[in-house]
């Protein structure tokens, strides 16, 4: 069961180091690059500055949205998986009790 | 709830939106270069064209969205009416809608647009008082050049 879910465990994984990578690369390095680029332009200190608080602010949500939806999706699977997981453990203990029986019958 | 390839396509079309905003400061856009220059000293007239801007911006992603569920061929509607909840999820981020239900999707885009008309008509309205602030500069500095000569052709005449 593990194997079958180890895709989708990967997948999840993979979509929340994505986003932690690009948000860092957000404000470690793409950010930077466009303060020089107003800078370059020759804008306003106060202007570039207030549109890059409007920048940073509706990257955010955006962003935010993403990891809450990678989130969800994590949930998800974990949920899927959790339940399956109790299934095969009830089905496994009914073949138990079904083998014992059998086995019991077998020796009287 | 979204299943894998939902879940991909929608992360995608919300990664590609921020690269586009992103790209568009780096490319000097206009709509973000042009008020910086204009409005520089109209803090208001500013302020309005930045919240036109993200609001294009916004509005945008509705446009990826129902153009990435085409390739759902299967199950285009379904897949668009759970796009719409994750677009409507954003405009809230934005307190533009209350609400995720796809059937308020229509209602989401009119507001959007609708908000980026007015703060159109709105700086329309700023522009023109800025033209109508300079006819009147215009018309007192005439009238004080005009005053300053007839003094001056009076004073010559006493001489």
């Amino acid at each position: 069961m593990i194997k079958e879910y180890k895709e989708e465990i990967k997948f999840a994984s993979s979509l929340q180091e994505d986003l932690r990578r690009e948000r860092s690369q957000f404000f470690t390095q793409t950010l930077r690059e466009v303060v020089q680029t107003l800078q370059t332009q020759e804008i306003d200190k106060k202007v570039a500055s207030q549109w890059i608080e409007e920048l940073v602010a509706s990257y955010t949500k955006s962003i935010d949205l993403s990891s809450d939806l990678a989130k969800t999706h994590v949930v998800q699977v974990l949920s899927i998986f959790k339940e399956e997981a109790k299934q095969e453990v009830s089905k496994a203990k009914l073949d138990n009790i079904g083998a014992s029986s059998t086995k019991s019958v077998d020796v009287e | 709830m979204l299943n894998k390839k939902e879940t991909f396509a929608v992360l995608q079309v919300l990664k590609q939106s921020r690269a586009e905003m992103v790209q568009d400061f780096l490319d000097h856009k206009p709509d973000i270069s042009m008020p910086s220059f204009k409005y520089e000293d109209s803090p208001a007239l500013l302020s309005l064209a930045r919240e036109k801007y993200f609001m294009m911006w916004l509005s945008r992603h509705w446009k990826l969205f129902s153009h990435e569920a085409t390739f759902f061929n299967d199950k285009q509607k379904e897949t668009e009416a759970i796009f719409a909840t994750v677009f409507l999820k954003l405009l809230g981020k934005w307190s533009i809608v209350k609400t995720d239900h796809a059937g308020q999707l229509n209602l989401g885009i009119q507001l959007v647009e609708d908000m980026q008309k007015t703060l159109n008509e709105f700086i329309k309205v700023g522009n023109n008082s800025d033209v109508m602030r300079n006819k009147l500069e215009v018309e007192i500095e005439k009238n004080r050049v005009l005053f300053e000569r007839a003094i001056k052709k009076l004073s010559e005449q006493e001489i």
